[in-house]
């Protein structure tokens, strides 16, 4: 009876000891034991969009697949997946078993209950210390972000998806503009005229048509940028305030230049000098230029 | 005999009870990010990270975190923009992973192996190295991550048709505090 119970002692003794040190072994081993959302990561390019939305999913425990590039930076990855306690415990249990068969049917039956103790207790210490983020290994949950910082929207995604494409735009047409800006510049002389001699119908004609493609093509700039989504809770600084500011320039200068020089137009047409608030067309013709030169330049060179 | 058998029992016991575990909290970081232009060049810089090790049975396993958008490179417009190319909105962390042995706390140059989650993607740079400065009870690590966009399947924004370069170093500069 001795015999038999301080067999029990010792049996127990050594399933504490080493239940513990059996799950830290197989954790270090490259198995993909079965974890809960093995089966929903079809791709790994996916994987943090799903970690991200399951609290339960640590992205170390995944399965050391990954995508692409990243292929090429991998090696054997040491999968912290927890292992199965089951595994090392029904050895244990057989092993109980076993030793519990040759004495008689009433000792048996103590020795089987007690045995089944033991080895719940066991059982319940072994999955305590497997359990994915316990005690051994950080998780993103516990450095104490915010659950909103943690996880991801798709909505916002594409809001600014949204907002890039159409600022992508606004860059192309903006630099795109430039082209008939500077030939209407350069044409204006042709139109003007020199020295009190009005200029010719054709410079003049040329001169007025490359000004209305360069305001469509301003407006049409304008558009996309005015219109881009706006994200909640930014705050505009950087350069970036020096093209909106210059915006306030360019602006009224594109509206004002045709109107001014619709006006000239007229004169010139009527056999008159230009004069009155029409006299002003040139000028504010290159004050405009130099504004939107600049708000080109404010994004290019910083 | 039931003493001597609980005697041996504690001596098994005790060995266990008493290995080294610990934990480290990151106190403070500096992430900064260089990305380099044929027109110019920027750099964003974000203080937000947090971060956590547990040191157990001679391997420490640590874990960094820090937001997307927390990265400001002084030009609101060039932040959105760069938030929407690593796909920030839904994936808005950053998070770095890699295990240590115990004693590689020790030397004054650590290498270790990071596996980064960015941008949906996960990839592993081997053996990056670090410095270890130990003030107090204080410890500084600093180093540099070799970091590519393509890596991470980001395509490379570009200006007047010319892209930034791939590489895009992450320099990290981070103090922990051993609990």
């Amino acid at each position: 009876m001795k015999a038999i119970r301080l067999r029990i002692i010792s049996l127990t003794c050594s399933c504490l000891l080493t239940a513990p040190f059996l799950s830290f072994a197989q954790t270090n081993n490259k198995a993909t034991a079965a974890f809960p959302n093995n089966a929903a990561i079809a791709s790994y390019s996916n994987s943090a969009a799903l970690w991200l939305h399951d609290p339960a999913f640590s992205p170390g425990q995944a399965p050391g697949k990954f995508s692409g590039a990243g292929e090429t930076h991998s090696s054997d990855v040491p999968a912290l997946c927890p292992h199965d306690p089951a595994f090392s415990l029904g050895q244990v249990k057989g092993n109980a078993q076993e030793l519990a068969k040759p004495p008689s049917s009433d000792v048996r039956a103590l020795l089987l209950q007690d045995m089944a103790f033991s080895l719940d207790q066991a059982e319940a210490s072994a999955q305590q210390q497997t359990k994915p983020s316990s005690g051994n290994e950080p998780s993103l949950q516990g450095l104490g972000f915010p659950p909103n910082e943690i996880h991801g929207s798709a909505k916002e995604q594409a809001l600014l998806n949204k907002r890039s494409h159409m600022l992508q735009i606004h860059q192309k047409l903006g630099l795109l503009t430039t082209i008939p800006l500077l030939a209407a510049l350069f044409s204006g002389p042709g139109a003007k005229g020199h020295h009190g001699l009005p200029g010719s119908p054709t410079g003049r004609d040329v001169h007025m048509g490359l000004g209305i493609l360069t305001t469509g093509m301003y407006a049409a700039t304008a558009y996309y940028a005015i219109r881009a989504p706006k994200i909640p809770g930014t705050k505009t600084h950087g350069l970036i305030r020096l093209h909106k500011a210059l915006a306030w320039i360019h602006g009224p200068g594109m509206i004002l230049t045709p109107i001014l020089g619709e006006i000239a137009y007229s004169q010139l047409s009527r056999g008159e000098r230009v004069h009155g608030i029409a006299k002003y067309h040139s000028v504010v013709a290159y004050t405009t230029a130099v504004a939107y030169g600049a708000a080109i330049l404010s994004v290019t060179i910083k | 005999m039931n003493k001597k058998i609980l005697a041996a029992f504690l001596l098994l016991a005790l060995p266990k009870l008493a290995r080294a575990d610990s934990q480290w909290v990151l106190k403070q970081s500096t992430l900064t990010y260089h990305i380099s232009h044929p027109l110019h060049e920027a750099e964003g810089v974000s203080h937000a990270a947090r971060g956590k090790g547990i040191c157990h049975a001679g391997q420490c396993n640590f874990l960094i975190a820090v937001p997307v958008n927390s990265f400001d490179s002084g030009n609101s417009n060039r932040d959105l923009h760069m938030l929407q190319i690593t796909r920030g909105a839904q994936f808005p962390m950053v998070v770095v992973r890699f295990l240590l042995p115990q004693a590689a706390l020790a030397s004054a140059t650590i290498r270790a192996d990071l596996e980064i989650q960015f941008a949906g993607q996960t990839v592993q740079y081997k053996q990056i190295p670090f410095q270890r400065v130990i003030k107090g009870n204080e410890t500084r690590i600093s180093g540099t991550v070799p970091l590519k966009i393509s890596d991470f399947k980001i395509t490379p924004p570009s200006l007047l048709a010319m892209p930034i370069k791939n590489e895009v170093p992450v320099r990290v500069d981070s103090t922990w505090r051993q609990l």
